[in-house]
């Protein structure tokens, strides 16, 4: 196949992706309570304030599980940043042995409790706070407890100058600390499922995990969005200003600019066996290799 | 000489170009971009030139300035009737022909590369534009947009379709990348080389630098409207990727030379660094780790007042006092 035949299929693709998929917006509830009608569950949750509403998760995590079920089925599972719980929530229902869901905010805890006795799943959900201060995402576990399979969502895009008052959709956490922990935290022939839908963050992770052992398969995200796209921009106009003499807050990019929405061309492997074409943008299956340092 | 990938880069930019480029059969493609190769010039027949451009080797083949440049130029023929025009970044000088065609009184190109000046005056003087417009060499001392203009000479229209990708790291401007000096000094250097109702003409058509340049004009007082390039390409998302990762990486205190990624699609090194590096630790990885080509959807507004665009045209902007 020569370059022009390649670039026309994979303009023709881009053409198809900007047709079919449009990611959820996610917001943060600001007061009262919001009910989220999630089809994966059949049911209605409800969110409380300073959670965010999970409809990326219900776009893309729940069918991931709902269509490899054997991953959970009969397992333990850890969900991070659990938020309102709907992962959390749809693990139970396919049948993990035991869900764990830890959180930074008690509120998201009680949000995810309040959920799970709701829907009157018959697993119940451990919630585990993580103090907030702590250097370690595993820091509310057990010392030596372990997991078959760990889930890690992000709502946020990752800001590199802490430029912005932390919020939960825009802050300086890398999250390369969760995988670093994986390692001590998955059992042998446990996974992770991590789905970072910020282009440059999800390759960051997976770049790094592959550094250091993980047998790596992902979804690469089909976007990069405004958000993430000032972040890296910023990072690299102080440098700019900087070379040219200008003070650094002569210009930049506001989060509210109009960068233009970017697709990406993506190809994408299946995950499963049955070649199925569904595609999870953003999702990443990690796996211990041979010589993942525990 | 242009690695295959570079070339294959460009046919991916001209792909994109947009609906009105003819079709090119494949034996001749890697002669359609990149620079020239070999010893023989090479004979460009312009839809827009009256006559074929001759490309001399080591002189980069005006395929994007024939798709990408001259349809725009085509648009606003009229603007260009009795002008003194200064275009920087010549190469071929198709740019700078299509000007003088159109009727400028004055056309004056720079160049970086002592073959495109010899192009550029060659072709001048086959068109019968020698009277007219003569191209000039921009020494390596000072790569600066204006080094070569002296004080005083004044434009009506400056004119710039630079090098695609910004690089703070590479030492060198080169055909394809900028270390970042060429885009602010050439805005600078408005104030005293565009007279006072010109008009900078400037394609810059990668994502990030069009935005810098669009706001830096702005910063420093004028007005400008433009069209968004239509992709981030793939040496900007390089630039940026690299730079980025690298940041995240030292933030946790990971080294990342442990990482061992390499430069693939990257532009040579060799190119753009007057030293041969290492690739850095976190180079661009080609095909899965690549951004590949990202597409940008926006809408395109008038780039003269009153004049509502016949098409769009990505990556152009023009800047004009206020």
């Amino acid at each position: 196949m020569n370059v022009q035949h390649r670039l026309a299929s994979a303009l023709l693709g881009a053409t198809l992706l900007v047709s079919s998929h449009a990611l959820a917006r996610e917001y943060v509830v600001k007061k009262g309570l919001e009910s989220f009608r999630s089809a994966t569950l059949e049911a209605e949750i409800q969110i409380v304030p300073g959670v965010v509403v999970p409809a990326r998760s219900e776009q893309i995590m729940a069918p991931f599980l709902t269509s490899h079920p054997e991953i959970v089925a009969g397992r333990s599972v850890l969900v991070l940043d659990a938020g309102c719980g709907l992962t959390a929530l749809v693990a139970a229902k396919l049948g993990a042995a035991r869900v764990v869901a830890s959180d930074t905010r008690q509120t998201a805890l009680d949000c995810t409790g309040r959920n799970a006795r709701k829907l009157g799943i018959e697993t119940p959900i451990e919630t585990r706070r993580v103090p907030e201060d702590a250097k370690s995402p595993f820091a509310a576990l057990e010392p030596d407890a372990k997991f078959d399979v760990i889930i890690a969502e992000a709502s946020h895009a990752l800001d590199l100058q802490s430029e912005a008052a932390p919020t939960p959709l825009l802050h300086g956490h890398t999250d390369l600390p969760i995988v670093t922990g994986l390692a001590q935290r998955l059992t042998p022939n446990g996974v992770a499922i991590l789905r970072y839908p910020e282009m440059f963050h999800h390759m960051l992770l997976v770049k790094y995990a592959r550094a250091i052992g993980f047998e790596v398969r992902h979804h690469r995200p089909e976007t990069i969005s405004s958000q993430e796209l000032a972040s890296v921009f910023n990072l690299y106009l102080a440098r700019l200003l900087e070379a040219e003499k200008l003070p650094s807050d002569a210009f930049r990019f506001a989060r509210t600019d109009t960068l233009g929405d970017i697709t990406l061309a993506n190809d994408f492997e299946p995950f499963d066996a049955e070649k199925s074409t569904r595609r999870y943008p953003g999702v990443a299956l990690l796996r211990p290799g041979a010589e993942t340092a525990p | 000489m242009i690695p295959l990938r570079i070339v294959s880069a460009l046919v991916a930019i001209s792909l994109l170009a947009g609906p009105t480029q003819a079709e090119e059969s494949p034996e001749t493609d890697t002669q359609l971009t990149g620079i020239v190769q070999g010893d023989a010039p090479i004979t460009y027949p312009s839809k827009y030139l009256d006559q074929d451009v001759t490309v001399l080797p080591g002189v980069f083949f005006p395929y994007e300035g024939e798709n990408w440049v001259l349809p725009m130029m085509h648009e606003y023929r009229d603007l260009f009737e009795g002008k003194s025009v200064l275009e920087i970044g010549t190469g071929s000088g198709i740019i700078s022909l299509y000007a003088a065609q159109l009727g400028a009184s004055k056309v004056v190109s720079t160049d970086i590369n002592p073959k495109a000046v010899e192009c550029a005056n060659l072709n001048a003087k086959r068109m019968g534009f020698d009277g007219v417009m003569r191209a000039r060499l921009v020494p390596p001392e000072d790569m600066s947009a204006y080094s070569v203009i002296a004080d005083g000479e004044t434009f009506d229209i400056i004119f710039s379709n630079p090098p695609y990708a910004l690089d703070l790291d590479a030492d060198i401007n080169t055909a394809v990348v900028d270390t970042g000096g060429l885009g602010p000094s050439l805005i600078r250097g408005l104030d005293q080389h565009l007279t006072p109702d010109g008009s900078a003409i400037l394609l810059y058509g990668s994502l990030f630098y069009h935005h810098v340049m669009v706001r830096f004009a702005r910063h420093e007082g004028y007005e400008v409207r433009y069209h968004l390039p239509n992709l981030l390409m793939p040496w900007e998302a390089q630039t940026l990727y690299n730079f980025y990762l690298t940041t995240a990486l030292q933030r946790e205190g990971v080294d990342p030379k442990g990482f061992g990624f390499h430069a693939d699609l990257a532009i040579p090194r060799e190119l753009t660094h007057k030293a041969h590096l290492e690739p850095k630790a976190t180079d661009y990885q080609a095909h899965e780790d690549e951004i590949g080509h990202a597409f940008v959807k926006s809408q395109y507004g008038e780039l003269f007042e009153g004049r509502k665009p016949k098409r769009p045209h990505p990556g152009f902007m023009v800047v004009r006092r206020k």
